[in-house]
């Protein structure tokens, strides 16, 4: 029996457009190129289970297309379930705004839609970006990070009643950052919320994940699992406008190993502190989804599992 | 007759290897000197605030993007031009944005015409602010969308309420922009309550010096028209021609559903590389030739799996057939 079991987050495909091609060939006859292998749901869960990974995360914009194109969101668990899937281990959210009580009202609303349609999915896990960019809005104020840990903390009790545990994710350009991280970690009500860590994302701030989950290992409860070649990226470039897309084109995440996060330290801690649950790789930014994928796996099994598993 | 490229080229919703790089200002900076390299000088961008990865990219549909990528529209434009881009021709706001935002924010359906009332005004300032000359406007969400937003009202209905809230108002957006000396035209999408000719309901219903037609030749066969005939009829009061083309007949009433585009039953690519499919565009040139239309006219392939191979094609063809026809 393994402590860690790996789920995907398959926003690396972007908008998946089909639930289910009938007819490859209606495609290949005047392309013949790969791009329809990432066309519809059904071949990519079909890769995903193929490479090992028995659980997969949504992100929010992938929930409501699903409903607005197949139909019930819950009819994605089963038709996931079908093709191997054990498990939609999480789904992922925003709370824009989230320093200004004025926003709560919104945001709570809003939450609540996806805590229900993360609930049908019969997913455990939701993550939540808990402010906006850190350009326009940082630094936060202490009574602006409360705001944002009291209407997290609201959030949180609602996904509970749902069976949902919430995670709060930040990421390198969020408000949130270096030099609030601990302060916010502290702030929030660990009755309610947890904190994803997402070692990458802290890598860029210039905080060292294997130490703040040492730190913190109470209230990690949730990992996204993937690396970067650009740990400690200046102010400049994390404060900077709409920088999650480079304009450079520079690709900030990369497969684990390929980086710089310590990933055999972060196992040991993981086995010290006796970690079991889900794992979620992350690969946004691949060119290659299924080598990406394929990549993971390899690094998993030679060099992560050995560790602790 | 000048000959532009949509945007539409591009699949906003994108999907496949490096989905993410597509989102980058580098993978539009380079693209738009492709698009120069192909003999375009002129292009129509999609004007959509609301996509929540599109509204912090580099894909340019919105205020936003131009703000925080280029610094500014002028900023922009003159980037363009150092791209081998002249203009921005025109740019295009379409219902079924409104509506997919509803669904996602549960809003309720009686604030849809305000909503888009809104959307389409933001459009028209974005139109201004990029210098583009003319608005297309999309006038209704796929048909199963408003279905769902109105609460299972039957078609009927659904259309008796719907056209003439939005025949007032594409009245009075196509006013507002000729007071800003922008041109309003209206295109009808396989999938909405005006789809093939029944796009000649609004058009008999709106001011014709304000409120012109945009045919796109692979939306209006798909709906069963005749793409040639309606150039033909409406001569004089047409603006911003798509050309498109497509292969797709909806033996399966696709049309009804929620997500037209990605069909579920049958055949599902919709639609594929100009010249490729079933549609006669020699004809539809002629066509614009012999009623003498002087516009833009801007070529798509939308949904292609290959954009930089499409663009090549959309030239080759336009060289090629279209010059020889």
């Amino acid at each position: 029996m393994e402590n860690i079991k790996f789920g995907l987050q398959t926003n690396l495909f972007g908008w998946i457009q089909y639930l289910k091609l009938n007819d490859w060939s209606e495609w290949e006859r005047e392309d013949y190129s790969n791009t329809f292998y990432y066309l519809d749901w059904d071949h990519v869960l079909r890769c995903i289970v193929g490479a090992g990974i028995k659980g997969i995360d949504t992100m929010f914009w992938q929930v409501t297309d699903f409903e607005q194109k197949f139909g019930p969101i819950r009819e994605f668990a089963a038709f996931a379930k079908e093709r191997g899937i054990e498990k939609i281990t999480g789904n992922f959210y925003l709370a824009l705004g989230s320093t200004d009580r004025a926003n709560h009202p919104k945001i709570l609303a809003d939450n609540q839609v996806m805590i229900d349609l993360t609930a049908e999915m019969s997913a455990p896990n939701m993550c939540v970006m808990p402010a906006g960019q850190y350009y326009g809005m940082g630094p936060l104020s202490q009574e602006e990070l409360q705001n944002t840990a009291d209407v997290l903390a609201e959030i949180g009790k609602r996904a509970l009643e749902k069976g949902i545990e919430l995670s709060i994710h930040t990421e390198f350009f969020c408000a949130i950052n270096k030099d609030e991280l601990e302060r916010f970690m502290e702030m929030i009500d660990p009755r309610y919320v947890c904190y994803c860590l997402d070692a990458a994302q802290v890598a860029i701030m210039g905080v060292d994940p294997v130490a703040l989950y040492d730190k913190y290992h109470d209230r990690i409860k949730y990992f996204h699992l993937k690396d970067t070649k650009t740990p400690h990226a200046p102010e400049s470039e994390r404060y900077a406008e709409g920088v999650e897309f480079h304009d450079t084109g520079h690709r900030w995440f990369w497969e684990p190993g390929a980086g710089e996060v310590d990933y055999p330290a972060l196992w040991g801690l993981l086995k010290k502190h006796g970690y079991k649950g889900w794992i979620t790789i992350e690969l946004d930014g691949t060119p290659d989804p299924l080598a990406s994928i394929l990549l993971t796996m390899w690094y998993i099994d030679q060099v992560l599992r050995p560790i602790y598993r | 007759m000048e000959f532009g490229c949509s945007i539409e080229l591009v699949d906003m919703h994108f999907c496949g290897p490096n989905t993410h790089h597509m989102l980058t200002k580098s993978y539009w900076d380079e693209l738009y000197k492709l698009i120069s390299a192909a003999g375009f000088r002129g292009i129509e961008l999609p004007c959509n605030p609301y996509n929540f990865e599109l509204a912090r990219s580099g894909v340019p549909v919105n205020p936003y993007v131009m703000i925080s990528k280029y610094g500014g529209h002028k900023e922009y434009l003159a980037f363009l031009d150092g791209q081998g881009i002249d203009e921005v021709v025109s740019a295009h706001v379409s219902a079924s944005d409104v509506a997919t935002l509803m669904k996602f924010t549960g809003a309720p359906y009686p604030l849809f015409f305000e909503m888009f009332k809104g959307l389409a005004r933001e459009s028209l300032e974005f139109a201004r602010q990029i210098g583009a000359n003319g608005l297309v406007v999309s006038p209704t969400p796929e048909i199963g969308m408003l279905l769902d937003l109105m609460g299972g009202v039957g078609i009927d209905e659904c259309t008796a309420q719907y056209l003439p809230q939005i025949t007032g108002l594409i009245d009075e957006i196509g006013a507002e922009a000729a007071q800003h000396g922008i041109q309003v035209a209206v295109r009808n999408e396989f999938w909405g309550l005006l789809r093939g000719t029944g796009i000649e309901d609004l058009l008999s219903k709106t001011d014709a010096k304000n409120v012109l037609f945009s045919p796109d030749l692979a939306q209006l066969a798909i709906a069963g028209a005749d793409p040639e005939e309606l150039i033909r009829k409406y001569a004089g009061r047409i603006a911003f021609v798509h050309f498109s083309d497509t292969w797709y007949v909806d033996e399966w009433d696709n049309y009804l559903s929620k997500s037209p585009e990605t069909p579920v039953a049958g055949a599902q690519r919709v639609y594929c590389d100009l010249g490729d499919g079933r549609i006669d565009v020699p004809a539809c040139h002629r066509a614009l030739r012999e009623t003498g239309y002087e516009g833009w006219v801007h070529c798509g392939s939308k949904s292609t799996l290959n954009v930089y191979r499409a663009l090549l094609k959309l030239r080759w063809y336009l060289d090629n057939v279209i010059a020889k026809s």
